[in-house]
């Protein structure tokens, strides 16, 4: 079973009678313990793309499924539900809670999915230490690096163990160093745990490191290559 | 529950002054209505004393009958029996016999409409109230004979001084009439300026002389144990009804309620009163807190728009701005009401307002001395009625939060 399929995915932003097309007939398939980038252009869709996947979003027309879950006619709490319990979301910056600690984020999808405090403890621990965090799990967010920032973020959204993470341009604000970083940790993670990642990117780090890449241009996918 | 708690408590912190602001504007209404109430309750005790101490009692007895007498009380021929009744009676604290007679008083050529009073000069004393009274001379001892205390502005409008003579011409209509030419030993003003234009007090026995009747008596008036207060109604009215089936249908047990329905009245004026300046505060209270958790939920769009993002429901949401506004409402609340308590709690001792206050409670005669008085009850609203105002102020920020769309709130920066 995939872990995503759009089929013949479109999206029209009208804002102000001025209509975008954003994506235009996307078909992607994701399977799982994919580690996958979607590339392209700025404008060329892709964090649309990813919104969507997300649950987000909702599409103009197509289909998507997680797993065997179609979603485009979910209501926003039954979205939220799926957001919660199937997917896991990095985004570029200032994502996390400032007022929780690393542990705190980190546990923190769990803890709204309602998961026992010493379950959640232990997967945090796990992943933190895995992130090689486990000495700043207690700190504040604000006094973190922002890759030691960004790091908590992926623990956040994979500590749960959903089926698919989702990241938009994770390491857009870090340094080369730093994403280097991030994105060995991520691979780890992946071939670890066998998480299935997609992201958006123009990072070249990230996309030396995936194992497949999805070129977006003006909403269309122009090439598709598995390494 | 225990990361809703931990969020409200740290974002709480987060802008700490914002916080103890919007905790002043909460602790201040619970407080004020704290002692509102207790200033209501010390009024309606000086109220309720200066009635029932001076003139009512917390019961009378009198005799049935004679209806059509109106404002004379009928006359009772012999009041032992009400006396033994009333002696060693297990919940009355103390009781006096007085007679009071309609009368002419005259003094040269001036004369007007008094009610003498026959009263027992012991048992005055006992309530060590009347002395607060006298504006000049004393009140009579045990043994005083042909001796009256009369009204300031009575005696003032005959023009009578202490140590002169006034000529009282009773007249009851079961006992024809009577003269007594007392000396008058003291210028008494009650509280109530209406009652100092037509008292005159004499010894009981010189009374019980006028109607020719040494057993005579209008009304016996009675003072329960453990009755401080209008909200001892439950005592009153239960020792009325033992004291009525005691006593047999010959006679009338009335509360001080029954005879001084206006004073009751007043009650019923002065709470409504205390009640809307309370909410009042309570309300900008109320639009404080809605300010400070509106500006909370918009300079928190961005972590707000991350939350919704990562699948937490909007009732979450909207829960945990409730939780905040209830944490911050709170401690407001427990604050002021520890603060009102307090104070209440100090004021219940009995104290006297400042200066000129103390001149004019006296002037429109009322006792100086405040005693506070709040019940569990009445503290209890004070703060409950904060928390629920904090929570509906939390409603539209709340709802703010949770409306807000996950991938605009997460691009927001601030204009
Ligand atoms: N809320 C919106 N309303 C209207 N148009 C939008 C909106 N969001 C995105 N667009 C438009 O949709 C197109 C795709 O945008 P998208 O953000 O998906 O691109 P992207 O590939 O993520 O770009 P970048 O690399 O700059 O992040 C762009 O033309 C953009 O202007
Ligand atoms: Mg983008």
């Amino acid at each position: 079973m995939s872990v995503v399929q759009t089929k013949d995915l479109t999206k029209i932003y009208s804002s102000n009678g001025i209509e975008t097309p954003a994506l235009k007939e996307v078909s992607l398939d994701v399977q799982p313990g994919e580690f996958t980038a979607l590339a392209g252009p700025s404008g060329s869709g892709k964090s649309t793309l990813l919104h969507l996947i997300g649950g987000l979003l909702l599409p103009t027309s197509g289909e998507i499924w997680i797993e065997d879950q179609k979603i485009n006619d979910l209501n926003p709490d039954k979205l939220a539900e799926l957001r919660l319990n199937r997917v896991g979301f990095v985004f570029q910056a200032y994502n996390l809670i400032p007022v929780l600690t690393a542990r705190e984020n980190t546990e923190f999808v769990m803890e709204l999915q309602g998961l026992p405090e010493n379950e959640r403890k232990k997967q945090a621990m796990d992943v933190l230490n895995t992130l090689e965090m486990n000495d700043y799990a207690d700190r504040m967010p604000n006094k973190l690096s922002g890759g030691q920032q960004q790091r908590v973020a992926v623990a956040r959204a994979v500590a749960a163990q959903p089926a698919l993470v989702l990241a938009d341009e994770p390491t857009a604000n870090l340094d080369s160093k730093n994403s280097e970083i991030l994105m060995g940790l991520m691979r780890k993670l992946n071939q670890d745990r066998g998480t299935t990642f997609l992201f958006a990117t123009h990072d070249p780090q990230i996309l030396e490191r995936v194992d497949r890449v999805v070129e977006l241009h003006d909403g269309e996918i122009s090439s598709d290559i598995k390494k | 529950m225990r990361l809703t708690l931990t969020l409200a408590w740290r974002n709480l912190m987060r802008n700490r002054r914002r916080s103890i602001l919007t905790l002043v504007a909460v602790l201040f209404p619970v407080m004020l209505l704290d002692i509102m109430w207790g200033m209501s309750g010390a009024v309606q005790r000086n109220l309720f004393d200066n009635t029932t101490l001076l003139q009512t009692g917390h019961l009378q007895v009198h005799v049935a009958g004679y209806q059509e007498l109106k404002s004379t009380l009928p006359i009772i021929q012999d009041v032992r029996p009400v006396l033994d009744a009333v002696e060693n009676h297990p919940d009355i604290e103390w009781f006096t016999v007085r007679l009071e007679l309609p009368a002419l008083a005259a003094h040269e050529n001036r004369s007007r409409g008094v009610l003498v009073q026959g009263v027992e000069a012991n048992k005055a004393q006992d309530l060590n109230l009347i002395d607060e009274w006298i504006d000049e001379g004393r009140m009579f001892a045990v043994g005083d004979t042909k001796t009256a205390v009369a009204g300031t502005a009575l005696l003032d409008h005959l023009g009578v001084s202490t140590g002169e003579s006034l000529i009282l011409l009773t007249s009851h209509p079961q006992t024809g009439t009577g003269v007594l030419v007392p000396e008058v030993i003291g210028k008494i003003s009650p509280p109530s300026r209406e009652l100092s234009r037509f008292i005159v007090q004499v010894p009981l026995a010189d009374a019980q002389a006028l109607v020719k009747n040494k057993n005579a008596a209008t009304n016996v008036v009675i003072l329960l144990k453990g009755v401080t207060g209008p909200w001892d109604k439950a005592i009153i009215d239960g020792v009325a009804t033992r004291l009525q089936n005691l006593l047999g249908d010959e006679y009338i047990v009335e509360t001080w309620e029954d005879i001084s329905p206006e004073t009751v009245g007043l009650f019923d004026l002065l709470t409504p009163l205390y009640m809307i300046f309370a909410l009042i505060f309570f309300f900008l209270g109320g639009l404080v807190v809605l300010n400070t958790l509106y500006l909370s939920v918009l300079e928190r769009t961005r972590e707000l728009g991350v939350v919704l993002a990562l699948g937490s429901s909007r009732n979450r949401v909207l829960g945990w701005i409730e939780v905040e506004s209830v944490v911050l409402a709170g401690v407001g609340a427990l604050v002021g009401s520890a603060l009102g308590i307090g104070l209440v709690w100090w004021g219940s001792f009995g104290f006297n307002l400042p200066g000129n206050f103390e001149e004019i409670t006296k002037a429109i005669g009322f006792n100086p001395t405040l005693h506070l008085r709040m019940t569990g009850v009445e503290a209890f609203t004070s703060a409950a009625m904060m928390f629920v105002i904090a929570l509906l102020a939390a409603a539209y920020p709340g709802w703010k939060a949770s409306r807000l769309e996950p991938i605009e709130a997460m691009r927001f920066t601030g204009n």
